[in-house]
């Protein structure tokens, strides 16, 4: 960086010291990690599912460069360009996540993936980026503009996108995206007897959730019982913490790869703990609580509220969903399968996730003078 | 252009709702990182309990416990060495590394396995955990270790004829000898267990004691059984030779169960059956007399005592002295269809129905002339198992009620069959009782348990003739003789004699005193009441002392 004085005024140079590089820091963190445990987990799953031996590492390999020229494409993304970018990512994974609910390829009980050649495309995961920030834009516009009837569109466009997210059905997807839409609704200044009546709806929802997808009542079932038909995979998630203890038994040293069938994806997180120890994971739950806490501090100053809405919603949804995988493989809330940004095995995730902090790079850059949106 | 309000006041709403966000999101991350603390560093047990490995492979197969509830035979998860010989890219040097950790195993022995043009292999089974441990930690590729049952014996020996083994198949042990075959299919549900009416503590007095015997008359082999003779159950079965089935796959044929699969002829134990059906018949009483002066010469054959009164015996000396022509006489009085029938309901012509595979059948005259009736009348031409013999004389001390004999455990015997007179069997009591007072079976004797039986000694059959070297010695025995509870049956398979027996190798130098070792020691098992000073008074109400001068002409009396 020393190369780099300030006084350079270059393209470049701007960038790198506009950017918050600690958020930066942090994800080279995970994502080195998650390489490290790809490589380690990957064979065995790869040996579970029939796969080649470096499968998983090697598709992982090649993802990762698109990943990172994803993320910091995104991050030089001016304001107006984040918002024109995410509209077309959010228009776009729409009509895919629409298509594959008719010409996706089945997985494990749901129709999520387009097959593209060599590479399957989950075009659900990227909904949750543009989502977040189309949302934050239309929901400044009700906050902004007298008259605005953007309010109305937010929820018409929640409502598309939850429908999509059903008929495949991802209830977990769902979730994320109706609590990411809520929280942002909330910041944006939602009546807080409203909030408390969608508080209530929400937990109405979960209950309809339960009911209506047996898949769902299963999980919850055997969450509450200690002992449904889904115990397998939680018991070996357990028990590879245990057996990690404070220091891990090793890189590559775990057994859990060997039984669990997710062990490079849902269940990377017990992968950790029972080769890198709980000194590791609670290292990488603080490196995921520094990118999310960092995000929302520097948001304190911003004076942009769509800048603002946005990262808070994009932050909120990369949060979420490290928080819902971590909590499922600790057995604290039911099981739910879903990927653990940047440490996780997945094409889709993995870009998915470079987007989104990406936005939140370019939105949560210190910008001097007035953003142009609104 | 439409109107714009100031973005400050939703601004400021929207920090104060963040910053509870931001709360809510480190809390939730805070519990997380409680609960990671809380399963790796409080939960104290890190191996894998019992429970969990045997869930990860559960065992197929029951128990076998004795009545007592010990373990007789039960399963625990072992490793077989596997291979799969595809995988494998240089046979000799696998073979040697193997070789080299398994000392047990040959170079030899374990390059064939792995030659096998196969996918798969086992190279051997049950390895212990060092083994695996050792096997594990030259991480061979194409090599493995796979979970099986294993079968073990907590008694080995002990208990081998009676439990018997399995052997490995596609479909988990399968059981091939003794109650493992027996109770094969309800131990092949591993929730059931058997319960056997043996009692391992008396099993193993038993077998200490004919073993000692075995070993000081140089038998070559021996057998004893202890049956309750009310409710029919064997609370214990000694075949010796025997065999560890922990180590050992098969057994060869001097190692068969002498005690339930051989059948031979018994010899003088009989004639208390002889004399019991002329009791019950009134064909004769204890008094009756029968000329043994000379031998009898009848059908081309003679027939003679071992050592002979040579002259006129009572019914009862017929008995204490074991006069074969005595025995001849009385059993052609009874004649050969009433004592047949007698026989038959004693169980000694057919089959008994022991809950085991190794059960002999009896070698039963084809046709039954005259002669046979006599010498069936002191035990020859008519072959039973000691286990027969031992339940016809515990039914005629139970009270003359026959019970058929089992290996399960059991309060009451399903169905029971009165054979002889509830006098008859007091008469015989008091005669088993004179046996061990004053005849051949005083060595069976002690203080706390009187004991009443009757001696036997066959002569074998070799190359079809009888041959004086060889001999089954018997002893069969009832205690406690003033209230019977069980009956005990000892024989030793061709007893050499010693200085020490004055030269003689008859059942009362040898097989005696094997029950009177016995019985004192499984008495206090048994739970017994150990007898008064004035234990022998109940004989004065069956033969009043005067009497007694009727019944031994000798001057004995």
């Amino acid at each position: 960086m020393s190369l780099m004085p300030r006084t350079d005024r270059s393209w470049t140079a701007q960038w790198v010291w506009t950017v918050d590089r600690v958020t930066i820091g942090a994800v080279s963190a995970l994502v080195a990690l998650g390489v490290v445990l790809i490589a380690t987990a990957g064979p065995a799953v790869a040996e579970l599912n029939g796969a080649p031996r470096f499968h998983f590492l090697f598709k992982h390999a090649l993802f990762l460069p698109v990943a990172l020229a994803l993320l910091a494409g995104c991050a030089l993304l001016s304001p107006v360009q984040v918002l024109q970018v995410a509209g077309l990512v959010c228009i776009g994974a729409l009509l895919l996540t629409l298509t594959t609910a008719f010409v996706g390829s089945e997985n494990k009980g749901a129709q999520r993936w387009l097959s593209l050649g060599i590479i399957g495309l989950q075009p659900s995961e990227f909904l949750k980026p543009g989502m977040a920030v189309m949302s934050a834009w239309l929901f400044a516009h009700y906050r902004i503009v007298v008259g605005s009837r953007a309010l109305w569109i937010a929820a018409a466009l929640l409502a598309v996108v939850s429908t999509a997210l059903l008929l495949q059905p991802d209830v977990g997807m769902t979730f994320m995206v109706v609590s990411v839409w809520f929280g942002q609704f909330a910041l944006a200044g939602m009546p807080a007897l409203a909030l408390a009546a969608l508080v209530l709806a929400a937990a109405i929802g979960g209950v309809v959730a339960y009911f209506g997808f047996s898949h769902v009542s299963n999980r919850v079932d055997a969450f509450l019982d200690g002992g449904g038909s889904d115990r397998y995979q939680i018991g070996r998630s357990l028990e590879s913490f245990r057996q990690g203890g404070l220091v891990g038994q090793g890189p590559g040293e775990g057994t859990v790869k060997e039984t669990l069938p997710d062990a490079h994806a849902d269940f990377i997180f017990a992968v950790l703990g029972e080769e890198f120890g709980l000194l590791v994971c609670v290292a990488v739950i603080g490196l995921y609580g520094l990118v999310v806490c960092r995000g929302a501090f520097r948001l304190m100053a911003e004076e942009n509220l769509f800048a603002f809405l946005a990262v808070a919603g994009l932050l909120a949804s990369f949060g979420l969903q490290a928080f819902i995988n971590m909590a499922s493989a600790l057995e604290v809330i039911p099981t739910k399968g879903t990927t653990l940004p940047f440490l996780s095995y997945g094409g889709s995730s993995l870009c998915a996730a470079a987007i989104t902090l990406g936005f939140v790079l370019a939105l949560n850059r210190r910008r001097y003078g007035q953003a142009e949106v609104l | 252009m439409n109107r714009h309000r100031s973005p400050s006041p939703a601004l400021a709403l929207a920090r104060k709702r963040l910053a509870f966000g931001i709360l809510a999101f480190a809390a939730s991350l805070s519990i997380l990182s409680v609960k990671l603390v809380g399963l790796s560093t409080l939960t104290p047990d890190k191996q894998p309990s019992t429970e969990q490995v045997r869930s990860e492979h559960p065992v197929q197969r029951g128990d076998i416990i004795d009545r007592n509830g010990r373990l007789l035979a039960t399963s625990i998860v072992s490793r077989a060495l596997v291979a799969w010989p595809p995988q494998i890219d240089d046979v000799e040097v696998v073979a040697a590394q193997l070789a080299g950790a398994l000392p047990w195993l040959s170079f030899e022995e374990i390059r064939q396995r792995l030659s096998l043009s196969r996918k798969f292999v086992f190279v051997a089974r049950r390895l212990t955990p060092q083994d695996q441990k050792a096997v594990l930690d030259l991480g061979l590729p194409g090599i493995g270790l796979k979970p099986e049952d294993m079968r073990i014996y907590p008694y080995g020996r002990l208990t081998a004829h009676v439990v018997g083994r399995t052997k490995p198949s596609d479909a988990g042990p399968v059981g091939n000898a003794g109650a493992e075959q027996r109770f094969n299919a309800i131990l092949s549900d591993p929730a059931q267990s058997v319960q056997l009416s043996m009692d391992i503590r008396i099993q193993h007095i038993l077998r200490e004691e004919l073993a000692r015997a075995m070993e000081y008359f140089s038998a070559i082999g021996a057998a004893g059984l202890v049956l309750d003779i009310r409710t029919g159950e064997v609370q214990a079965m000694v075949s010796l030779p025997d065999f560890d089935p922990n180590r050992q796959a098969s057994m060869d044929e001097t190692q068969a169960n002498r005690a339930s699969l051989l059948v031979a002829e018994m010899g003088s134990t009989f004639k208390l059956l002889t004399l019991a059906t002329a009791l019950d018949q009134g064909i004769s009483s204890l008094t009756s007399r029968f000329d043994a002066t000379t031998p009898i010469r009848a059908f081309g054959h003679r027939i003679g005592d071992y050592r002979g009164q040579n002259r006129v015996l009572s019914a009862a000396e017929v008995i204490i002295h074991s006069s074969n022509i005595g025995a001849a006489q009385i059993a052609e009085k009874i004649g050969a269809t009433v004592f047949r029938d007698y026989l038959d309901k004693l169980g000694l012509m057919s089959r008994p129905a022991l809950e085991l595979p190794e059960v002999g059948h009896p070698i039963v005259p084809r046709t039954w002339r005259p002669l046979t009736t006599m010498t069936v009348g002191f035990g020859h031409g008519l072959s039973v198992s000691p286990l027969q013999t031992a339940a016809a004389i515990g039914a005629l001390a139970n009270d003359g009620v026959a019970v058929p004999v089992t290996l399960l455990r059991r309060a009451a015997p399903a169905q029971v069959q009165r054979v002889f007179s509830p006098e008859t069997s007091d008469k015989m009591r008091w005669m088993m009782r004179q046996v061990v007072l004053r005849g051949s079976g005083s060595r069976a004797d002690n203080a706390s348990y009187p004991v009443g039986g009757k001696t036997g000694t066959a002569e074998k059959v070799v190359n079809g003739r009888y041959d004086r070297s060889k001999r089954l010695s018997s002893f069969v025995g009832v205690f406690p003789i003033a209230e019977p509870r069980y009956s005990i049956f000892i024989m030793l398979d061709e007893p050499k004699a010693r200085k020490e027996t004055f030269g003689f190798a008859t059942a009362a130098w040898n097989a005696v005193p094997v029950a009177g070792a016995v019985i004192p020691r499984v008495g206090p098992i048994l739970n017994l009441p150990t007898a008064g000073p004035d234990s022998d008074a109940w004989m004065q109400d069956i033969v009043p002392e005067p009497f007694l001068s009727q019944l031994f002409t000798d001057g004995e009396a």
